[in-house]
């Protein structure tokens, strides 16, 4: 399986946290997010809304803090495309004959 | 004397002409018994025999964009061939066509239904003094990700035990 790129910037969001955002709505929603993905489950559609939810409440809870911003405004970048990217079938079928 | 076929009363379907393998992610349980045929019009049933059998599974998956599995489906065929009647010299026919699916897993919520359509009706893939009864069988698989895709297989049966692939 290719790298995951969202799994990656949701690792890293986490490891470098700002302190601003540790109680923050976005990563309270991060780890039910990564179970969905690696469970593949029937979530993930909610629990990627739930993420795109906290960073848009973690923008302005944090107001003009740059770095925050920044690192917010990467993740949002990402999550708001992941569901086109994932859920895009590439046919990978065999044949009956 | 007329061609063995008429004397038979044509090919006929004794089975079904449509049925669901896969309904909302989920294997449907009739698919197994779902069938098609093509057989003498004419003739009782239990009037055929030497029937062989033949099957094969095939794979129908989807693979999203970071190399994660979508739908990963194994639908099965199997039809009964070389069905003969003293009636009807040389021909053979064709019966308990279907197919199913035999394991699915569908993730993301990404929706993915299968069916199966009889296309128009059987028919004589032989010659006139050397029927072959045949029955085509389009399998329609569909997934609804974030770009719709759908997968046709036209299946035929032939009498003589030969799949042809469309």
């Amino acid at each position: 399986m290719a790298a995951d790129p969202l799994l990656d910037a949701l690792g890293k969001f986490k490891k470098d946290l700002p302190d601003e955002l540790k109680k923050g709505k976005t990563v309270a929603s991060i780890s039910g997010l990564e179970k969905s993905i690696n469970d593949q489950d029937d979530k993930y559609k909610d629990q990627l809304d739930k993420l795109l939810k906290g960073i848009a409440a973690d923008k302005k809870a944090v107001g003009k803090d740059k770095d925050a911003l920044q690192q917010l405004e990467a993740l949002e970048k990402l999550a708001s495309k992941d569901s086109d990217v994932r859920l895009k079938g590439e046919d990978k079928s065999t044949s009956p004959a | 004397m007329g061609d063995p076929i008429s004397i038979a009363g044509g090919i006929v379907n004794l089975g079904k002409t449509a049925w669901d393998i896969v309904k909302d992610g989920k294997a449907t349980s009739g698919a197994q018994t779902s069938f098609c045929s093509a057989v003498p019009a004419n003739i009782p049933f239990n009037e055929l025999s030497g029937w062989k059998n033949q099957s094969k599974e095939w794979e129908w998956n989807i693979s999203g964009g970071f190399g994660n599995d979508l739908v990963e489906a194994t639908l099965k065929y199997n039809f009964q061939y070389a069905g003969i009647t003293d009636k009807v010299k040389n021909a053979v026919f064709v019966t308990n066509f279907s197919v199913w699916c035999v394991k699915i897993e569908v993730a993301f919520l990404a929706g993915a239904n299968i069916n199966a359509t009889v296309k128009g009706d059987p028919y004589n893939a032989g010659s006139k003094d050397k029927p072959i009864a045949a029955i085509p069988l389009l399998v329609t698989a569909a997934f609804n990700g974030s770009n719709a895709l759908s997968r046709t297989w036209l299946l035929t049966a032939h009498g003589d035990g030969s799949l042809s692939v469309g």
